[in-house]
């Protein structure tokens, strides 16, 4: 079923009972003979019931401040507040690294791969937002987390937003990077193919797919990623001829 | 701040006292993270189980039903439990059992968690819309006639429609997309 502005104000108007008696009686005659219209009612009906207590939506939305009043304070850690706390997560966050640098270097398939992976990887750059875009406050705190390289603990809070924002794709670019900071790469290139092919993204989420080819021995995927983008204009295209250099 | 005692929690719950509001965060918040992250959550879902709990704690305060048999942090992790094993129940996983942690056969948290799962959903996507979008469809959700929304958001009639079919379809696509949804729709059809 094709969801259009009108039928949403018909489907308001009748569970608003704001429909007249004849209209009314068409409506539901039409939702007894099409279950997709039916179900769609169900949905717009759950919603106002969920929705329709302006107290507990006030509530609501006051959580949702003081949920991002704590990850904001989360961030920014006062002078005051460093103690022993801070240490042990400090150490906790080093110890951390090490055994993920440990990870990744025994998953490496040889030392060349491992070694032009290192060399070349950095997480993909935090674009700056476009003037008048209306970005969530969560969205900016999260960006603000990944500028601050808080990869790990980021990295639900992107799964979540990219799905939301699926149209932008840089998220995919940022949620890609967290996961190759953790030696995901599975995970990292499921997301990285998400990016469609005719997307500006695109290139940019080549680059790394064929960073974590190389990370993987799979020479020859790194090998036709990385000619094409050495033939594109792109942000990576300069790195791909340089690595494809090293490479032959 | 100095801790607030129990009494001091479900008076603040119940006045939307944002101080309180965050004691109660961080002294519940860690526990519950770790049993939903430990039964193939994550600190997301955690949070959004979290949230509907105390919307569940807020709900009985105003109506003067909440009766505690137990802490409030106790009732808080049952109603977290529960919703989170639902979760995991649609999606057909198992749950590591917590020692300590016992589920209250009460009646009245059986009939308001199910009454949350119900919402649970639209509830938690409603929560993930930009905040333009929570203002137009919350407005009118609560009933506002279209000329109050206009002087609240500033739109002309025509961007006012627009933005509330653009939001309310976005919102519908999401919940449409979460796994718990497909696989209850999936169960529907059978």
């Amino acid at each position: 079923m094709e969801r259009t502005q009108e039928l949403f104000v018909q489907i308001e108007d009748y569970l608003n009972g704001q429909m007249d008696a004849a209209d009314k009686d068409a409506f539901e005659r039409q939702m007894s003979s099409e279950e997709g219209l039916k179900a769609e009612v169900e949905k717009h009906r759950l919603l106002k019931e969920a929705m329709g207590d302006a107290d507990l939506m006030a509530f609501q939305e006051k959580l949702g401040r003081v949920s991002l009043e704590l990850k904001e304070e989360a961030i920014q850690p006062s002078r005051q507040s460093f103690s022993y706390q801070l240490i042990f997560k400090y150490a906790a966050a080093f110890l951390l690294l090490i055994v993920s640098i440990i990870a990744v270097i025994s998953f490496l398939p040889n030392d060349q791969s491992g070694q032009l992976f290192q060399d070349y990887y950095t997480p993909y750059p935090l674009e700056s937002s476009l003037r008048g875009s209306e970005e969530s406050a969560e969205l900016i705190v999260v960006k603000q987390q990944y500028k601050n390289e808080q990869y790990v603990e980021i990295t639900s809070d992107l799964e979540r937003l990219s799905v939301y924002y699926e149209q932008d794709h840089s998220l995919k670019l940022y949620l890609a990077s967290c996961y190759l900071e953790q030696a995901q790469l599975q995970k990292a290139k499921r997301v990285l193919s998400q990016i469609p092919v005719d997307d500006h993204y695109r290139s940019k989420a080549e680059w790394f797919l064929a960073l974590i080819s190389i990370k993987e021995g799979k020479k020859e995927e790194a090998l036709i990623l990385l000619k094409q983008l050495s033939k594109s204009d792109s942000f990576y295209t300069e790195s791909a001829m340089d690595i494809l250099k090293e490479l032959r | 701040m100095r801790q607030p005692g129990e009494g001091e929690q479900l008076k603040g719950i119940l006045e939307g006292n944002e101080e309180v509001i965050k004691y109660v965060y961080r002294r519940n918040l860690p526990s519950i993270t770790k049993f939903v992250v430990s039964n193939s959550g994550t600190e997301a879902d955690a949070e959004d189980m979290f949230q509907e709990a105390l919307i569940v704690v807020y709900d009985k305060l105003r109506k003067d039903q909440l009766k505690l048999r137990s802490s409030l942090s106790t009732f808080l992790f049952s109603i977290c439990k529960n919703l989170w094993m639902k979760v995991l129940r649609k999606n057909k996983k198992s749950v590591k059992k917590l020692e300590g942690e016992e589920l209250i056969a009460d009646e009245n948290l059986i009939e308001s968690i199910e009454a949350s799962e119900k919402y649970l959903l639209y509830r938690k996507y409603f929560r993930m819309l930009d905040s333009r979008c929570r203002q137009v469809l919350g407005l009118f959700i609560s009933g506002v006639n279209t000329e109050e929304v206009m002087s609240v958001t500033g739109y002309s009639n025509a961007h006012l429609r627009k933005k509330r079919f653009e939001c309310k379809k976005k919102l519908i696509e999401m919940i449409e997309k979460d796994p718990a949804y497909i696989e209850h729709a999936q169960r529907s059809q059978l």
